[in-house]
């Protein structure tokens, strides 16, 4: 998903530059009437690249029509399975502690998967440069009351306190090449399931992401 | 601009994207390049002059056509033409790879104008220098050709810096005397002075 998404909107990202630039260009030149059509090219690309991202919250609504019961162990099996070769690539394992007699959660399994998916990919990312040793990330889940939290742990350099309040704001990444999106849609899918996405540093180094849903 | 960039005038964007491809024709014109776009594959190597010199700015995915595929196409053709691709965020190992096969470079999806420029201004003066190359090459070509067979091959052996007598005696029967007037005929016709500089001709100009 993130990657079509990444494709898509790409092109109006690059019109929106382009265009930036022509009409940085054409407003040195005083060339009034190039640089207000410029501007105007501007927007309607801000517009279609903003449509693309409500077309996927969209999509997000949609498919939680179809809630379902879910195992939580089955989702992060699934999960660990599509990255086995980037863990490896990585150098890092994953310690899972889930308990058998946890319930499920309602929700929309594929959507569900995008999300652990994501928080175990930035865990991985963000343990680059941790000692090889050192590179386990910790997945576990508890009930706590009429609520399941999953929790996602790493033990990278952990968030400071600059990028903690921009960690869901679209656009905004860290990494060389991000989109920005990540987390955004994460949330935007935990909220639509009448759940949570927080985030806090660990004791030790790290950061842990928990994800809040109801029980079944 | 630099004059020399300037006299560059095939400049091409190929994107299947309307926004995109009219958003860098916009962009180029603002900084006074005159350029042509094109929206796939098939439409550039249909109506654009792929047998001069220039720059064409590709995207790699296109729709029925892919840029590695014109890419593939222009070089089948000999074209002298400059290529730069476009590259979407997961393509930059496609990308890396049409440039070991001899593409100029790359800009990723969306680029700052800075490096979109600087990478282009670039491409600019290497389609400039085979450009000239070009012209240097077609030059001596008109020169080479207003040469008779026979003069044609005593210049090889002179260029080799046999002597006439030699010659003479490659070429059988010839006089050494008409060898004489063939190779003063060689230099004078190519304004040369010497067997170096026309070795160096012959060489230069794959000849």
């Amino acid at each position: 998903m993130a990657l079509t998404l990444a494709h898509e909107l790409n092109q109006p990202l690059t019109a929106l530059t382009n265009f930036a630039s022509a009409a940085k260009a054409f407003a040195t030149q005083g060339n009034q009437p190039m640089l207000v059509s410029s501007l105007d090219e501007t927007m309607t690309q801000a517009q279609r690249s903003a449509e693309i991202v409500g077309r996927i919250r969209g999509f997000v609504r949609q498919r939680t029509a179809g809630v379902q019961d879910c195992l939580v162990a089955p989702l992060v099996t699934t999960v660990l399975t599509l990255l086995q070769g980037e863990m490896r690539a990585r150098q890092a394992r994953a310690a899972v502690r889930i308990p058998e007699s946890l319930g499920s959660v309602r929700g929309d399994r594929v959507l569900l998967e995008q999300v652990i998916l994501n928080l175990v990919l930035n865990g991985l990312q963000a343990m680059d440069e941790t000692p090889v040793e050192g590179r386990v990330l910790e997945i576990d889940a508890a009930a706590c009351g009429a609520r399941v939290h999953i929790h996602v742990a790493d033990r990278g350099p952990g968030i400071d306190d600059t990028t903690a309040d921009q960690v869901f704001t679209p656009f905004f990444t860290t990494k060389t090449g991000g989109l920005g999106l990540g987390l955004n849609i994460c949330r935007t899918i935990a909220e639509s399931h009448r759940g949570n996405l927080t985030f806090a540093n660990r004791p030790g180094g790290g950061a842990v992401f928990t994800l809040d849903l109801e029980c079944s | 601009m630099n004059p020399e960039l300037a006299s560059v005038k095939n400049l091409y964007v190929v994107d299947d994207d309307e926004a995109v491809r009219r958003s860098l024709g916009l962009l180029l014109l603002s900084r006074g390049h005159a350029v042509q776009v094109f929206a796939s594959g098939e439409a550039f190597l249909g109506s654009a002059d792929v047998q001069n010199p220039g720059c064409v700015i590709l995207d790699l995915r296109l729709g029925d056509m892919s840029g590695l595929q014109v890419f593939d196409t222009l070089r089948a053709q000999e074209s002298p033409l400059v290529v730069l691709f476009l590259s979407g965020h997961g393509d930059i190992p496609v990308a890396v790879e049409a440039v070991q096969k001899g593409a100029f470079g790359w800009l990723e999806k969306p680029c700052n104008d800075a490096h979109l420029l600087g990478t282009l201004a670039k491409a600019l003066g290497m389609a400039a220098h085979i450009a000239t190359q070009l012209r240097s090459r077609q030059a001596a070509l008109a020169l080479w050709s207003r040469l008779t067979p026979r003069e044609m091959q005593v210049a090889r052996l002179v260029a080799q810096g046999l002597p006439n007598k030699r010659i003479a005696l490659d070429l059988a029967p010839l006089e050494l005397r008409t060898v004489e007037a063939h190779r003063a005929h060689v230099f004078a016709k190519l304004n040369l002075s010497n067997s170096h500089e026309l070795d160096r001709f012959l060489r230069e100009h794959k000849v």
